[in-house]
């Protein structure tokens, strides 16, 4: 179950297929500079892992 | 078998924030120290930097910044009469391991006091009475 959750490096959660099901956006994790234009609005972002990004 | 080590003039045990801060004031005092820290090395450039830093399953869930508690663990016990027993599965409060203690996990969080922060004694007793704080 972590490794279906967990970044893709842990072999699990093969291209990010269980962070698209969820919706969950990955890294980087930090929004603040995306508050203002997604108040109120869904944020829907392709995820991305750590390989993504190495 | 002993390896004797050269003397030195201060030896830190624990190299978290109160060891360091120390050492730095020892050895401006121009005292030769050396710092005791247990735990793995660590090189910040790959352990701290980003993206090595969001990887949840490694620090969040696994807790790897922190103290290996199945090795050496504190403590506990909610009630005097109780035996303390050694925690196993940390929750809130989560020390740290390696140089820089649990300063390394520290989240630079720092909220301001509250005024009743200042009389803590006094607003525990107002609200629970005095014969609930402990005298010792």
């Amino acid at each position: 179950m972590e490794g279906f959750f967990a970044d893709p490096m842990y072999g699990g959660n093969r291209n990010k297929v269980a962070w698209q099901m969820l919706g969950f956006p990955g890294l980087p994790a930090t929004y603040a500079d995306k508050v203002d234009a997604y108040r109120n609005k869904r944020y829907v972002a392709p995820p991305r892992s750590i390989a993504d990004f190495s | 078998m002993v390896t004797r080590l050269k003397e030195v003039d201060a030896v830190m045990v624990g190299m978290g924030w109160t060891g360091a801060i120390m050492a730095r004031e020892l050895t401006k005092a121009g005292l030769n120290v050396v710092g005791l820290e247990r735990g793995a090395d660590r090189n910040p450039k790959e352990e701290f930097g980003l993206t090595t830093l969001r990887d949840e399953l490694r620090y969040v869930t696994r807790l790897e910044l922190m103290q290996d508690n199945s090795t050496d663990t504190i403590t506990f016990r909610n009630e005097r009469p109780e035996t303390a027993l050694p925690i196993r599965r940390f929750g809130a409060f989560l020390p740290g391991e390696g140089v820089g203690g649990t300063g390394i996990h520290w989240g630079a969080l720092h909220w301001r006091f509250l005024p009743t922060d200042f009389r803590i004694k006094s607003t525990l007793a107002e609200k629970y009475g005095a014969k609930q704080i402990p005298t010792t």
